[in-house]
């Protein structure tokens, strides 16, 4: 026999990489599966979610008669549900994203700290205002080319630097730190922007123009996670949410100015323009007037702009059951806080489920209630053409895992961030036992089901098993490494039946003389009736030829 | 032990010539890509060639570093090289130390040059404001983590019987391993997966090489 301790190594090792390419393989091939199943969901918006009139303004505004397409609500599942939560995307698109201000000016990425970046062509000169991190101060720079006097080089001047307690130059020594500002990106090239520093626990609001920072009160028992637009993985097309205002026609001279944003309907096949009635913008288009912030707790805050503290809650991230939810149990969401005629009609919270099937809008009054929730489900989208062949290829897919990792996953489902579940290898809270342990809420009928979910994947690990018990008495193997064998087989499937082929003995066996059974000819005695090599003369053999 | 690594890497030179091409190759392309990005803007950020080699370098890299250890083991198994060796004062053990010495001094001349020549030129370039590298460097360590796995794959696939076998299998499973990349990206997670990888590789070339017959 092996010694037991590199027998033991090599079988480990093998498993774990036997484990890794099955795992990699039927990623791909789920992916393609829901890749062809979503095209027609997302590429030709099927997927989609449409409330109009949207329920937020008064029937007095949808109802004036110059208004030709009331307000709506609008939200797609982007292509982005299958391939932007795939870790390369997501790093990469992150990356565009946060060095957006600067990357379209120079191609340059790794600018995140970036928040303001102007470039003046008749000077050639870039007026950037960034977070250097190890002064703790946001910094007002000038980069430009200066040619002459012996140096043809790149110099920057920094104009101004701020910090928690004010203004000043960069020698400055009692402008003290920012430890690690949340800063409102809604509004890009911005020379004003509001912050929130955890450490400090209060809002600022920094000037460049002004020359000023105004600091907010002390911020007790909310800790803010998100301030400005609050919005996950829009920007990687996942999902996308839209508040219409109501539309009217555009007049002779809205229409030939092309400043003025406008929206392309159709009538009687004649396409006409469309523009926000008096005293609404596009939201998606231009910066929304408040600043929302999003807590800990889920909550969403509208924040006062000259005070710096939290006014009033606008919202909160809730599920289908109308609890609380935590951002990342979502796979993306929007927060439109709808704004018009100088004032606020409530909230509307767009979001997108972590397994990508349902699409809900919360929508909440001016004083942040719970007003209504309406949603649109894409399971019943598997009832079209190729749905349920769809449906049957991923559940035997998913029955190629092992079944062990599956019954792991229906425990720590609900611990994965939405879109990293979507790009997870081992464990598979996107499984039909997934989706399973989010929506169920008994724990004894619920995990009994979910043993029925997994019973496939069992029963090939029986039937593996018996194949491996079947090879494994006839090679010699311990009665204790088949046991351990036949255990892994029934938690490990299709992994442990090709662990236990790559790593089984390749001995040539022998006829043993007593049984005439094959034996191994590398042990003292047979190891299926325990004879040595050398047989007494006088005992009998077990066996006899016979012409039947 | 230095007369074994020499000796490897005199076996290996074509491949160490072609790590040698595939490294000026990229370097030409960033360093190119580099200065044209500095001479028409400000030097403020990571150019985008620096980012735009790497699909090439990843692909090319992961294939080369299969191909290495198949190689090493594939030559050595089929002229006999260890079973020569093993007749004088040398034991296995050191023979694979030299062989996996020699592969990771491979990937050194693949990668590091490279690497330095982004040092040098953000040294000789500084940047006028300050840049996130983090992407940068966890793109370097992924690359280098899944070379290595592939390098000790190709190491597990030279010991077999079955050239053709081989190659069609180190070139599937290399594929596979550089596609874990596009599924989880450059994170914390990936850097383990490829270091578990690397290890189990690494112990299973190592209990095989042991007790390869002569």
């Amino acid at each position: 026999m092996k010694p037991l301790g590199k027998y033991t190594t090599t079988v480990v090792t093998t498993g774990f990489l036997v484990l890794l390419i099955m795992s990699i393989l039927i990623f791909w091939l789920l992916k393609t599966g829901q890749a062809a199943f979503y095209e027609e969901l997302v590429v030709d918006r099927t997927g989609k979610m449409s409330i109009s009139p949207s329920g937020v303004l008064p029937r007095e505004i949808e109802l004036e008669p110059n208004v030709v397409k009331q307000s709506e609500i609008r939200g797609y599942i982007g292509d982005g549900a299958v391939y932007g939560t795939l870790g390369l995307l997501q790093d990469v698109v992150t990356e565009i994203w946060s060095s957006k201000l600067l990357a379209r000016l120079t191609q340059q990425f790794g600018t995140k700290s970036v928040y303001s970046a102007l470039y003046d062509q008749t000077n050639d000169m870039y007026s950037i205002i960034y977070f250097d991190k190890k002064l703790g101060l946001f910094v007002m720079c000038d980069i430009y080319y200066r040619v002459g006097f012996g140096e043809n080089r790149w110099v920057k001047d920094i104009r101004l630097c701020a910090g928690p307690n004010g203004t000043g130059p960069k020698s400055a020594t009692n402008l003290g730190r920012f430890i690690n500002p949340l800063v409102d990106r809604s509004s890009q090239n911005q020379d004003s922007f509001v912050l929130f520093d955890s450490l400090l626990s209060r809002f600022f609001k920094i000037d460049f123009v002004d020359r000023t920072v105004t600091k907010g009160p002390q911020i007790k028992g909310r800790q803010p996670v998100a301030i400005g637009r609050i919005q996950k993985n829009e920007f990687n097309r996942i999902g996308e949410f839209r508040w219409i205002p109501p539309l009217r026609k555009a007049t002779e001279e809205e229409y030939t100015n092309t400043k003025i944003r406008k929206y392309t309907t159709y009538m009687n096949g004649q396409p006409v323009q469309l523009v926000p009635v008096d005293g609404f913008d596009f939201h998606w288009l231009d910066n929304p007037s408040d600043i929302l912030v999003l807590t800990a707790s889920n909550d969403i805050f509208r924040l006062d702009k000259d005070s710096l503290d939290l006014d009033g809650l606008v919202g909160t991230l809730l599920d289908e059951n109308l609890e609380a939810i935590g951002p990342q149990s979502l796979l993306s969401y929007s927060v439109i806080n709808v704004k018009g005629q100088d004032k606020s009609f409530g909230t509307i919270v767009g979001q997108l489920s972590a397994d990508a099937h349902q699409l809900s809008a919360f929508k909440f009054g001016e004083d942040g209630a719970f007003r209504d929730l309406q949603r649109y489900g894409i399971l019943d989208s598997y009832a079209k053409a190729g749905g349920p062949l769809y449906l049957v290829i991923k559940y035997a897919l998913e029955n190629l895992r092992p079944a062990a990792l599956s019954l792991v996953s229906y425990f720590t489902t609900s611990s994965f961030e939405a879109a990293a579940g979507h790009r997870a290898l081992f464990l598979s809270p996107e499984s039909f036992v997934g989706w399973h342990s989010r929506n169920t809420v008994g724990i004894v009928s619920s995990f009994l089901i979910s043993f029925i979910i997994i019973s496939p994947a069992l029963a090939l690990g029986v039937v593996i098993a018996w194949f491996i018990r079947k090879d494994a008495v006839t090679t010699g193997l311990p009665k204790q490494a088949q046991t351990l064998w036949i255990i892994a087989a029934v938690a490990f499937g299709i992994t442990a039946g090709i662990t236990y082929l790559l790593t089984r003995d390749r001995i040539m066996l022998v006829t043993c003389k007593n049984c005439g059974r094959m034996r191994r000819p590398d042990m003292e005695a047979c190891h299926r009736c325990g004879t040595g090599w050398d047989v007494p003369e006088l005992r009998s053999v077990t066996w006899r030829v016979s012409d039947h | 032990m230095w007369t074994l690594i020499k000796r490897e890497i005199k076996d290996n030179i074509i491949m160490f010539m072609l790590a040698v091409i595939l490294a000026g190759i990229c370097e030409a392309v960033v360093v190119s890509g580099f200065l044209r990005t500095d001479a028409e803007f400000a030097p403020v950020g990571i150019p985008m060639a620096v980012y735009m080699v790497f699909p090439f370098f990843i692909i090319s890299l992961c294939l080369l570093a299969t191909t290495m250890g198949g190689v090493q083991m594939y030559l050595d198994k089929n002229k006999k090289i260890s079973a020569f060796l093993s007749t004088m004062s040398v034991t296995r053990r050191r023979l694979l130390w030299a062989k996996m010495l020699v592969g990771i001094i491979w990937l050194i001349v693949a990668m590091l040059p490279l690497i330095a020549a982004e040092l040098f030129l953000f040294q000789v370039k500084p940047r006028l404001i300050p840049v996130d590298y983090s992407l940068l460097i966890r793109i370097y360590i992924v690359t280098g983590l899944c070379a290595l796995s592939c390098y000790l794959l190709g190491s597990n696939l030279g010991l077999g019987r079955n050239r053709i076998i081989a190659i069609l299998a180190g070139a599937f499973l290399c594929l596979i391993l550089i596609s874990l990349i596009v599924i989880k990206g450059f994170g914390a997670e990936i850097m383990l997966i490829f270091g578990i990888t690397s290890v189990a590789l690494a112990v299973r070339a190592w209990n095989a090489f042991m007790s390869i017959p002569l």
